[in-house]
């Protein structure tokens, strides 16, 4: 049985971190910050999340939210605190949050303007994730749990001719199609395609947008031109996109996800020219 | 879970800039000459609207507020600052902390400078504005002697006020940037 390993190399890929504009940094002392109520109120700078639940205001607004990355968000509570004017919709909004999220105001400041505008509202649950770059942690692990094993195999099974192709196959799916799920209230599809990568043995390394399969696919084939045994690994190299409630494609940022075979021993034999009794 | 509405109520944008200049302590300079209101888009939801007289109160009410933040800071007086806001304002900590820089010592350079006003929402009771304003550089006097240096920023906030029978007060501010 093919072991799997799924190795997340960590030096390659560079996260786009979202930026927090904090009201707190650098406020120490200056009287001018002892004005403000609420520490966690602060902008959010970079692509944000806005729920599709209880959004109101321009559809247009959403898409714009996840991915302006020159763009500052402020999503604060409509209401202040748990009264009741919060439980009746705040104070005239026409529709009402369901319990336990609450109605927020959405304000958008755009790239080289002063003040921020008022561009909707929607419902917040607590703890739900609202950045684009604070939910692909989750999609991310949630997209590693989707990938199909290897299996690798060759053919001919039982051992290859020098000069004569053999055949190669991952044992996966050129694709896994896309995947839908929840995720902290979102509605989740990822989409993952695979290069593979493999070591044949002879010193002789090719990759493939293709997995490979038995006769008569030829996606993948080697010719090996002396005899002997030869240790073939393959390499899968997945990487995806999701799109959440709609909105994205957002690429599925961090190191690569891979899979590395164990060796697979194929023997490769020489081959002679033999006359037989014809009939 | 709630569905999706389409708002198509009309929102009232409250916009007037100030200019910078060098008044008597805690005047702010006038309303400029632009429309104080207009429509927006139809597009953009604002769930209540309130009547001109209202909108009129409630932008005075700010303005009052960043007039009294001035005379704090200019003059260490915070009585009218406290005049603006409700009794449980978080905000009251600022004339708490400008009366104890005052407690021999001054704040030399302290100035706010409101730049935009945006009446969010409002109601017969409540209302929610967005605010743009500019801190001063400025510098902290002790009375030993001592002094520390503040930066400049860009604030933006939203400001909370409730009507009350003495008029529009200062419920709470919450920042949400500061640049």
């Amino acid at each position: 049985m093919t072991r799997l390993l799924v190795l997340l190399v960590m030096a390659v890929a560079v996260l786009g971190s979202p930026v927090q504009a904090r009201a707190a940094e650098a406020c120490t002392g200056d009287v001018f910050c002892d004005v403000d109520g609420n520490d966690e109120l602060d902008a959010i700078v970079g692509r944000v999340l806005i729920p599709a639940d209880g959004f109101e205001g321009d559809p247009g607004i959403r898409q714009e939210a996840a991915t302006c990355d020159g763009c500052a968000w402020a999503i604060t509570p409509s209401c202040s605190g748990n009264d009741e004017e919060t439980q009746n919709g705040c104070n005239g909004f026409i529709s009402r949050c369901p319990a336990p999220s609450l109605r927020y105001d959405v304000l958008r400041r755009r790239a080289g303007e002063t003040g921020f505008t008022y561009v909707g509202s929607t419902c917040v649950y607590p703890g739900t994730p609202l950045t684009v770059d604070a939910l692909t942690p989750q999609v991310r692990d949630h997209f590693i749990d989707l990938l199909p094993g290897q299996a690798p195999s060759f053919q001919p099974a039982g051992g290859a001719l020098v000069n004569v192709p053999a055949l190669f196959a991952a044992g996966q799916p050129a694709s896994i199609g896309q995947n839908t799920f929840d995720l902290a209230g979102f509605e989740v599809v990822v989409t993952a395609d695979a290069r593979w990568t493999w070591d044949f043995g002879d010193g002789t390394r090719s990759t493939y947008d293709r997995p490979g399969g038995p006769y008569p696919n030829d996606d993948v084939s080697h010719t090996y031109r002396t005899s002997d045994d030869r240790r073939v690994v393959v390499t899968t190299t997945w990487g995806g996109t999701f799109v959440v409630d709609g909105l994205g494609p957002f690429p599925i940022a961090g190191p690569p996800v891979t899979q590395v075979s164990p060796p697979i021993v194929l023997v490769v034999r020489g081959a002679r020219s033999e006359l037989v009794e014809g009939g | 879970m709630v569905g999706r509405f389409s708002a198509g109520l009309w929102a009232v944008v409250f916009l007037a800039a100030c200019t910078s200049g060098a008044g008597t302590p805690g005047s702010l300079p006038p309303p400029s000459s632009q429309p104080s209101s207009t429509l927006s888009p139809s597009n953009t939801p604002t769930p209540a609207s309130s009547t001109d007289a209202d909108k009129a109160a409630i932008e005075a009410a700010v303005r009052a507020y960043f007039t009294a933040m001035n005379v704090a800071v200019m003059t260490g007086e915070t009585n009218e600052f406290e005049a603006v806001i409700l009794s449980d304002c978080p905000c009251r900590k600022f004339a708490t902390s400008v009366a104890d820089r005052f407690d021999g010592g001054s704040l030399v350079g302290a100035r706010v400078e409101l730049e935009t006003v945006e009446e969010r929402r409002a109601s017969a009771g409540r209302a929610v504005v967005s605010v743009a304003y500019r801190t001063s550089a400025y510098v902290a006097l002790s009375d030993n002697g001592s002094s520390e240096s503040f930066d400049a920023h860009t604030v933006n906030s939203s400001l909370v006020l409730l009507r009350t029978e003495a008029g529009w007060l200062v419920q709470a501010e919450n920042v949400l940037e500061r640049l």
